[in-house]
């Protein structure tokens, strides 16, 4: 069984944060979880050099995205349930409100 | 260097009889550099009793900083949102556990964190029953817990050299991060007992650090201390520090004297440019070129400064290139030129060049977003691509706007504009596609009244905050469309209207200078 196609396979992804653009490779199980990741991604954020609260301490809402499928992951879907695959992009973005 | 000064802790647990669990890690690159996050070992999953919450997930993981960080995050029903929360205290917590002492707990809405300092010298097991809540919101604190979870626990005393032979060897370390996956049986037990993976661990931790005191002994290494409240660093690794920095600071006095009392000679020459070696993209793109920077804002009046020299540095530097051409002429009649030193009493961007397509895509996104909303006309915005490009002799930068992004925004909203998923994957796109870089964001003003809102500001100050970033704002109330480029100050803080020097710009004589 290939990497890819294994639901407990740790996989290179390509993550990109937004709006920035940063990019970097992370190795993650395909079984993780969004809310696994994101969290710790936004543990890392300072490394990232990332925002996760505004000046006032309130924190920032952030999506992890399959660039591929165009599709948002859902917290409680695993990376493999949502079609991430060895090598596919994931994107970091924010929920951002302006007006 | 002993094995006790290595010494980390692999942690292994069960919350309760809170069936499933998942071995997770994550390792990634960045900046060329491989890091190892910190292992999540367990993760259990909870159908709770508690009062209007539907399930959650309780997850346990030694953090960067060497301590016991647990978090405890519930699913409220959709109807229970936003009256309730998840709650624990301090004294639902245990002050101490075998190997653990508390340092916070923190609770914010369905999340809490509670932190452990891991003070175990010793593989050690201990149990520890935390009691949470759900609170109305508004309401006192409730009295007593509605649930306790009891998180069986065991800290394995491990040598340091596995995580640190992992990292060096990444297939090495795949295989070992395979063979923590067991947990997920493990937990479904109590402390009844070790398990096979636990023993296994335990073997593995034991033949380490015979591995690591053999190290030592064909080192013959003394034992050191090291200084507490500090990196885990030997006592003999601060001493040698210290002296070799005193060293590198008499030869850096004797380096700086000796500076001072002669002149380069040739020998130093070939320190400097790899530069000369690289044949010059253009032959006017020399270091010592200088490069006027036109003015070619047709509203503003001529002034003084009109012909001010900038000299672009290294040549080579694409980005320069780019300016060069812009400000040159080969591409200049393509962009207008907004001065905002003009606009702003201190403005962090002298100049942005704003590329004639770049214009078209902000005036196609407003018209379609007018023509297509009967009744009310919706804000929209979208990110702006560019380069931008130090000015060293300024201390300023130039700031061009190649691109737009015009993807439709989340919500259809005359008061507020939100970037949601088509909006982030138009900017990926647009980012892979033309290789440039986010200059900023814009967004339209229906109603009119040039201002930066309270979340204008926010977004600027927390994910466009470098010197060159631009907001930009556009009245589409006014016939002339009047353009507020909001800039950062020299000092960093955003410019806002107070500030401006000279009227708003209008979209159309940029328009009507690239049509």
């Amino acid at each position: 069984m290939s990497a890819g196609s294994n639901p407990s396979a740790k996989v290179d992804l390509i993550l990109r944060i937004l709006p920035n653009g940063t990019e970097l490779h992370i190795d993650v199980p395909l079984s993780a979880t969004g809310s696994q990741l994101l969290q710790k991604l936004l543990e890392n954020a300072a490394n990232f050099g990332f925002p996760t609260t505004d000046s006032d301490g309130n924190r920032f809402t952030f999506q992890l995205v399959n660039k591929k499928a165009g599709r948002e992951i859902g917290l409680t879907e695993t990376l493999f349930q949502n079609g991430m695959r060895e090598g596919y992009t994931l994107l970091l973005v924010p929920i951002l409100t302006g007006g | 260097m002993n094995a006790w000064q290595k010494i980390f802790f692999t942690l292994i647990f069960s919350v309760g009889a809170l069936a499933q669990s998942a071995a997770q890690d994550l390792t990634y690159t960045f900046n060329r550099q491989k890091v190892t996050a910190p292992l999540i070992l367990a993760h259990g999953r909870d159908r709770s009793q508690l009062a209007g919450i539907q399930g959650g997930a309780f997850e346990a993981r030694i953090g960067p900083n060497g301590k016991l960080l647990i978090h405890a995050t519930l699913e409220a029903a959709a109807d229970q949102r936003e009256l309730l929360e998840l709650k624990t205290y301090d004294k639902w917590v245990p002050a101490k556990a075998p190997g653990l002492t508390f340092v916070s707990c923190l609770c914010d809405k369905f999340i809490c964190e509670i932190t452990y300092n891991i003070v175990a010298t010793a593989t050690t097991k201990g149990t520890l029953k935390i009691g949470f809540a759900t609170e109305e919101l508004g309401e006192a604190p409730p009295r007593r817990p509605l649930k306790t979870v009891a998180i069986n626990y065991t800290l394995l005393a491990a040598t340091g050299s596995v995580a640190n032979d992992n990292n060096s060897s990444s297939s090495q370390a795949d295989k070992n991060v395979v063979k923590t996956e067991p947990v997920q049986d493990n937990t479904k037990g109590t402390d009844q007992g070790k398990s096979e993976f636990q023993t296994e661990v335990e073997n593995r931790v034991k033949e380490e650090v015979k591995d690591e005191g053999n190290r030592a002994l064909n080192n013959a290494t003394p034992s050191t201390p090291s200084i507490p409240g500090l990196p885990n660093i030997p006592l003999w690794g601060w001493i040698t520090g210290g002296v070799a920095g005193l060293f590198a600071a008499i030869g850096a006095l004797i380096a700086w004297l000796r500076s001072g009392k002669r002149r380069p000679t040739e020998d130093d020459e070939p320190k400097k440019p790899a530069q000369k070696s690289e044949p010059a993209k253009k032959p006017k793109a020399n270091p010592q070129q200088e490069i006027k920077v036109v003015n070619t804002d047709k509203a503003a009046p001529v002034a003084a400064d009109r012909s001010r020299t900038f000299i672009l540095q290294p040549s080579q530097d694409p980005i320069a290139n780019h300016f060069y051409e812009i400000t040159e002429g080969r591409e200049q009649s393509k962009y207008s030129q907004v001065r905002l030193d003009r606009a702003w009493a201190d403005s962090s961007v002298l100049s942005l060049y704003i590329h004639q397509n770049a214009a078209r895509q902000i005036r196609d996104l407003i018209q379609q977003t007018s023509a297509s909303h009967a009744g009310f006309v919706p804000k929209s915005g979208g990110f702006l691509l560019g380069r931008s490009f130090y000015v060293p002799s300024a201390q300023r930068y130039l700031v061009s706007i190649d691109y737009v992004t015009t993807a439709p925004i989340a919500e259809q909203n005359p008061r507020k504009v939100i970037f949601g998923l088509p909006a982030w994957l138009a900017l990926d796109n647009a980012l892979q596609q033309t290789h440039l870089d986010t200059v900023g964001w814009f967004r339209t003003q229906p109603e009119g009244n040039l201002r930066l809102s309270p979340s204008d500001q926010t977004i600027s100050d927390s994910f466009f905050n470098l010197p060159h970033h631009i907001f930009a704002q556009v009245d589409i109330s006014s016939t002339k469309w009047g353009t507020a480029f909001y800039s950062r100050k020299g000092g960093g803080g955003l410019n806002d209207t107070p500030d401006r020097r000279s009227e708003w710009l209008s979209w159309h004589e940029v328009l009507n200078f690239v049509a």
